[in-house]
């Protein structure tokens, strides 16, 4: 089985800075791997130790953001693929569903596509559900659960808020896990060695067929601001600690909020 | 492009409208008065019944129905299936959506099947000009996008719950009826058994959240005073993804960043400092009270009523306090 | 910010992967428990009381630290001398007893047998250590002996095929916990240093003995004990090197261990300032967070400075390690400068956090504490001093030895 497993990078925390034209200033903040995707390469590795096969990570990204793709390596990935072009940089959702799709089918031999339910960055959610649809393949969002992998199906249970769901569904699929599908493990230090010289194959828009319009973004972004301050609070003092729990009982009752 | 938004109409497990389809069809209505456009209302299921009544009582002109034993249950393949076949013959402006799992699964791949694109869990809506823009937040809520839809395609739109008030329904208005066949399109998933969540907490629908975090010191504490708390004012409990981690709580009960986010009407945090994961998942919340030992706690930035004290005294004056004054 | 960006010129990206990793082991699976660990240590020592230092020492061996900076053939993980310094840092970024592992368990012991052990010496002991099946430690300093090696009193006996070790060992780390012991001893007690010898001894030797030693002022997460040899048997084959080269391997050994504990004490400055960062930017006093304070900036950019000097200096030394250049020098200088600046910086942490930073309410109180330790073990600050200026003035320097510290070969280790 060929698990092709999409992972993003992305800032370690959301502080931010927003640049004047417009684009997310991360300078400073270590990237990491998105957290969800993380989960999504460890379910592949898991399943793929159990059927055999490949599990490539896939990323976009510039040239110089290897080290997450390393990193999955050293977890245990076989494979690895790093779609980068200068034509990438400003990419939404679903062009990085595009471009990430294009790739797929020229791999051609795909089974499943896993990733994380969402990145911790852009918080779309987005990416998997066009890729799916780009690919003309069906797909699961919210795994917790991978209960059966086998030639040609899947048996998944979708964690959704309030129920869980079982869904059977046909290969190939797109798969997106929720956090707690696993414990991902850590690289190991011996293939962290084995993989610092393996050579990330690279394709660029050009390589994938890709055309300017099929980069352009479906939503323009139009504004980008920092949340509005919360009103200034109020700090509850008394001489005790039940002085303090009747005053704050007062001011949640007098704004009805219990 | 017709001149309508539409509106998907979600039904809780009783059958009933969803409260974020009536936020929702408020919503479209306003923004229809405004623009001179039409509200339709997608009403996708199986036995779907009096919904278009109940839709137009809440501002809907137009119901879109497809009532079909394939969509007795969400599968992405049936409802994006009808739903597109729909789109692409009525050509709405707009599609709005709730922002729950399945909702999310649903708008994504309705609008990458529409060609289109998808704001994605967003707070506002507007038409200007008959261009469709959505604002959201990213990045765990320090930043504030406000996106435009490019004209000529379908606009489709999740919202979070919440984001609108829920109108006055009238139950003397009326509308039309479209009923469409479902159309033939493959279906790859089925639902094989749905069964509910084990100590399942709905913490996005929950109106009060009361949420520890690693001040209370042992998840004994976090036992003895949160859930009683969380009882005493009718809520949810929640839980910093520090205490997650470290295994006091279940995961379903984090807060934050790789967690939930949440915006009810009270959220009280109590033990918790304020990191920026957490703060990222429950900043938008109406009122927010802090309970903290460390009066440079960054919780008590975001909060509206801050207690500096110790919980493991003050919690439990609060649960008597709160029960003594609202009776219960 | 990133502190450890920009070192490029002697990190690769194995490293980084290698630092992520570390410090996901440290923040996940200790950082949580840290404070009871802490203090737990505070009442009392040893190994019935102390349950998480061997699952956490078992956690360190799966992850394939213990043996970082060996060759595979070895059992370990075939990276340099330079991830070791990234271990050690990342370790003491979140407490200095997983850091003091590495230091007697890897640079001390482990390192020692590279440098000077046979092959079946390598084969019995140095895999199952590299592995993290063994765990070791270094026996050197006694109740009366520490910075004065030569005036040690534990005397090993030649006895046919064995040696019959006797004596007393204190401030030995791990010395409830460990399976193998470097201890040194005299063969020739009228010798002073020339007389002192080598070996490896095993708990399970009759007549070895270990105590806890209690009420530390730091590293109080660890375990720190006294060894009692009475009679130990040890076979002739357990000596390392030859008779009376014992002095010598005691000081190659400190070499490496020194460089983790400098290593370590750069990991302690970066928590140090990491944890002044977030509350300076916290704490508001006069209406403006004290960060906007002038002698707050000074605290912090002290720090800073001291932070990359010392990381420059530890850098250096592994470097010259992995080229096989002898680093006594560069070594001690490093060890010298880092635990200092790691002592002041969780001090000036102290005092930027007020009197929270006095209670364990905030780690700093608990880096001073360990911070201290470092400048007394494996060689006193004075003693570094001393060294500089000697090899300095000349009065000092660098002999070869009958064997070197291999150099790194990434082919030869992978």
């Amino acid at each position: 089985m060929h698990i092709v497993v999409c992972m993003k990078q992305v800032p370690r925390d959301n502080s931010v800075k927003i640049n004047a034209d417009l684009t997310i200033n991360a300078d400073g903040i270590e990237q990491i791997m998105n957290l969800f995707d993380e989960y999504a390469v460890e379910e592949a590795l898991q399943w793929n130790e159990k059927l055999g096969g490949k599990v490539t990570v896939l990323s976009i990204g510039p040239e110089d953001w290897k080290e997450q793709i390393r990193r999955a390596l050293a977890m245990g990935a076989t494979d690895s693929l790093l779609l980068s072009d200068p034509a990438f940089t400003n990419l939404d959702t679903f062009g990085a569903a595009r471009v990430a799709a294009a790739a797929i089918k020229k791999l051609g031999d795909v089974d499943l596509v896993l990733g994380g339910r969402n990145s911790t960055d852009d918080e779309t959610g987005a990416f998997a559900p066009a890729l799916a649809r780009l690919l003309g393949w069906t797909q699961l969002t919210y795994v917790g659960k991978i209960v059966s992998l086998e030639s040609g199906k899947i048996v998944a249970e979708r964690h959704l808020e309030e129920v869980i769901e079982t869904v059977e569904a046909s290969l190939p699929a797109v798969v997106t896990v929720v956090k707690g599908i696993n414990e991902p493990r850590y690289p190991s230090l011996l293939r962290i060695r084995k993989v610092a010289k393996v050579e990330i194959p690279t394709w660029s828009a050009a390589d994938l067929g890709l055309s300017a319009a099929d980069l352009t973004p479906a939503l323009k972004l139009v504004n980008r601001v920092p949340p509005p301050p919360r009103p200034k609070g109020e700090m509850i003092e008394g001489k005790d600690a039940a002085e303090k729990v009747k005053k704050l009982v007062d001011k949640l009752m007098e704004a009805q909020v219990i | 492009m017709a001149n309508e938004i539409w509106v998907f109409i979600e039904r809780t497990s009783q059958g009933e409208m969803a409260g974020v389809s009536k936020e929702l069809l408020g919503k479209a209505r306003e923004l229809a008065d405004a623009n001179g456009m039409k509200v339709g209302a997608l009403i996708l299921g199986a036995g779907v019944g009096d919904l278009a009544n109940a839709a137009f009582a809440y501002g809907a002109d137009t119901a879109y129905v497809v009532d079909d034993g394939a969509l007795a249950q969400y599968t992405t393949d049936a409802y994006v299936g009808a739903a597109a076949a729909l789109a692409k013959k009525y050509q709405p402006a707009l599609i709005l959506t709730g922002a729950s799992f399945q909702m999310r699964d649903f708008s994504a791949a309705l609008a990458a099947e529409l060609d289109t694109g998808v704001a994605a869990d967003s707070t506002n809506v507007s038409i200007e000009n008959g261009a469709v823009s959505a604002v959201r937040s990213s990045h765990g809520g320090n930043v504030i996008n406000t996106l435009t839809f490019a004209p000529g395609k379908t606009a489709v739109v999740s919202v979070r719950k919440q984001s609108f008030p829920e109108p006055q329904p009238n139950p003397g208005r009326s509308g039309a009826v479209v009923t469409e066949a479902m159309p033939g399109v493959p279906m790859r998933a089925k639902v094989v058994s749905v069964a509910p969540k084990q100590g399942a907490v709905n913490l996005a629908d929950a109106a009060i959240i009361v949420s520890g975090g690693r001040g209370l010191g042992s998840p004994e504490n976090y036992y003895k005073l949160i859930p009683p708390l969380a009882e005493a004012v009718g809520g949810a409990y929640g839980a910093s993804r520090a205490i997650v981690d470290a295994g006091w709580v279940p995961y379903e009960h984090q807060v934050g960043q790789t967690g939930k986010t949440v915006s009810p009407k009270l959220y009280m945090a109590i033990g918790i400092s304020g990191a920026i994961q957490h703060l990222a998942g429950m900043r938008s919340s109406r009122t927010i009270v802090a309970i903290n030992k460390d009066p440079d706690a960054p919780i008590f930035r975001v909060a509206t009523y801050g207690v500096v004290g110790d919980a493991n005294e003050i919690v439990p004056l609060l649960t008597e306090e709160i029960k003594k004054r609202t009776g219960k | 910010m990133d502190f450890t960006a920009n070192y490029d010129m002697f990190l690769t990206e194995e490293h980084q992967i290698l630092r992520r990793t570390v410090r996901e082991f440290a923040e996940k699976e200790v950082a949580p428990f840290i404070r009871e660990w802490d203090r737990s240590g505070a009442a009392m020592e040893g190994p019935e009381t102390r349950p998480h230092i061997r699952p956490i020492l078992k956690r360190m061996g799966e992850l394939g630290l213990l043996g970082i900076c060996l060759p595979t053939r070895l059992g370990g993980a075939g990276m340099d001398y330079l991830a070791l310094a990234v271990v050690c840092e990342e370790l003491e970024r979140v407490d200095s007893f997983l850091r003091v592992v590495m230091s007697v368990h890897t640079g001390l012991n482990s390192l020692t047998l590279f440098q000077w052990g046979t092959e079946e010496q390598q084969r019995k002991y140095l895999i199952p250590q590299a592995k993290g099946e063994k765990i070791a430690a270094y026996c050197l300093t006694e109740p009366n002996s520490g910075t004065d090696a030569g005036a040690m009193l534990a005397t090993a006996r030649r006895d046919g095929d064995y040696y019959i070790l006797n004596g007393e060992k204190t401030w030995i780390s791990l010395a409830d916990i460990a399976d193998n012991f470097l201890v040194f001893a005299k063969t020739d007690p009228s010798k002073g240093n020339r007389g002192i010898s080598c070996f490896i001894v095993e708990r399970t030797m009759p007549g070895f003995s270990s105590q806890p030693i209690h009420g530390k002022l730091g590293v109080r997460a660890g375990n720190t004990g006294s060894v009692i040899l009475e009679d130990v048997r040890v076979p002739v084959a357990n000596r390392l090197g030859e008779e009376g080269e014992g002095f010598k391997i005691a000081m190659t050994a400190l070499d490496n261990g020194r460089y983790t504990v400098a290593a370590g004490a750069t990991g302690l400055i970066q928590a140090s300032l990491e944890a002044s960062i977030r509350y300076a930017k916290e704490r508001q006093t006069f209406g403006v967070p004290i960060a906007e304070h002038q002698l707050v900036k000074r605290m912090i950019s002290h720090m800073v400075r001291k932070l990359d000097t010392s990381r420059l200096l530890v850098y250096r030394a592994g470097w010259m390690k992995n080229q096989g250049r002898r680093n006594t020098r560069e070594t001690t200088l490093a060890k010298w400068h880092a635990t200092v600046s790691s002592f002041e910086a969780a001090d000036d942490a102290i005092q930027i956090h007020g009197a929270y930073g006095y209670s364990d309410e905030y780690p700093v109180e608990r880096y001073l504490r360990n911070a201290r330790g470092a400048i007394i073990y494996e060689g006193t600050r004075e003693l570094q001093e001393l060294l500089q200026a000697d090899f300095a003035l000349g009065f000092r320097e660098n002999k070869p030895l009958r064997r070197e510290l291999p150099a790194y070969d990434p082919d030869e280790w992978a």
